[in-house]
């Protein structure tokens, strides 16, 4: 397959540092990756995104709002893959950790979820769309990052056959 | 003279979530807005009730880019709260990682969020390996990044931190060569 992989990297409610980590796996592949991938989709590392038919979209972080979970959706719908990166994007947290709050606490901070419209419970990216993979961690560790990336990148190209 | 509003619904090439918004009336900048769009992750609430011993590892998850500089932070925080004072060489071993976050910190920032702008491309990425200060800080850009990680390794070594501040020196300077070329 000459066509090089388009690529997405969303992030969403995190600390963004399986951001840092791809930007650190970029230390030693970037030269590889240049060859075989096209970042379509990532405002970290590019001003002109385009948001049209994605490869393999990576999302990270958790979902906190109705605006999250429609982007999301729409990210879904334009990706061959979606895989979800890092702890909060597959277990919600600790993006999510005021779910877990006592009433008290709920009750203290409800004046805050209420004025930035937030949901009234931080979803994992499961929770909203489809997910072809999932790669745990906090942040991800680079290993396991690479070997679902190799894998995907394998399924995309015998689809391609 | 220029009167316009810009407003950018999405900051790119930053760590995090922001937007700007620019009143500009009669070639004066009148109003300028700065917006953190992210959504509160309420970790001091989350702290509530907490072992003193989970913090720093939670508190790190406030920002991926500099998550070393908020565990430092709370160890400190926790240490004064307890009366703890850490060993030399502890503080040593501190001062280094806050050595390898700065290196990794301000090599990301220069070289793949400011450098596009400077050269008149998009992305890092679309640098063009065929011209050679292109080439040049492509190649500067992962090595020096990937000093953040050596450091580490020198920590094992026993190397003093004066190397590192050095580097750090080598940065600025070929970063000044290279913009001179």
């Amino acid at each position: 397959m000459d066509k090089k992989i388009k690529i997405g990297w969303f992030s969403f409610s995190c600390c963004e540092d399986n951001t840092v980590i791809l930007t650190e796996i970029m230390n030693d592949y970037w030269q590889d990756w240049k060859k075989i991938f096209e970042f379509r989709h990532a405002r970290v590392l590019k001003s002109e995104n385009i948001l049209d038919e994605l490869d393999i979209a990576f999302i990270e972080g958790a979902i906190a709002s109705e605006w999250h979970a429609e982007r999301l959706k729409e990210i879904r719908g334009k990706s061959k893959k979606l895989v979800a990166v890092g702890a909060c994007a597959v277990v919600g947290m600790p993006a999510g950790q005021r779910n877990y709050f006592s009433a008290e606490q709920k009750q203290e901070i409800e004046f805050l979820v209420a004025r930035f419209s937030a949901l009234p419970k931080v979803q994992k990216v499961r929770d909203v769309v489809n997910v072809d993979a999932e790669i745990p961690g906090c942040p991800i560790e680079p290993s396991i990052f690479l070997t679902a990336v190799d894998s995907l990148v394998r399924e995309l190209k015998a689809g391609a056959a | 003279m220029h009167t316009f509003d810009l407003k950018l619904d999405e900051l790119t090439k930053v760590e995090g979530s922001a937007q700007l918004e620019v009143k500009v009336k009669d070639g004066k900048v009148e109003r300028v807005e700065f917006k953190i769009t992210e959504f509160k992750r309420f970790f001091t609430k989350a702290l509530e009730g907490k072992p003193i011993i989970a913090l720093p590892q939670l508190l790190a998850r406030i920002c991926g880019t500099c998550s070393n500089a908020h565990i430092l932070a709370s160890i400190e925080a926790a240490e004064h709260a307890l009366q703890v004072e850490p060993t030399e060489q502890t503080k040593i071993l501190r001062d280094l990682t806050m050595d390898g976050l700065i290196i990794r910190d301000h090599a990301l920032h220069l070289y793949m969020f400011v450098m596009p702008d400077l050269v008149g491309k998009d992305a890092f990425l679309d640098f063009d390996e065929n011209i050679l200060f292109e080439n040049q800080m492509l190649h500067d850009a992962f090595e020096i990044k990937a000093a953040e990680t050596i450091s580490r390794l020198w920590l094992l070594e026993e190397v003093s931190t004066r190397h590192i501040r050095l580097l750090e020196v080598s940065i600025i300077f070929r970063m000044r060569r290279g913009l001179e070329r």
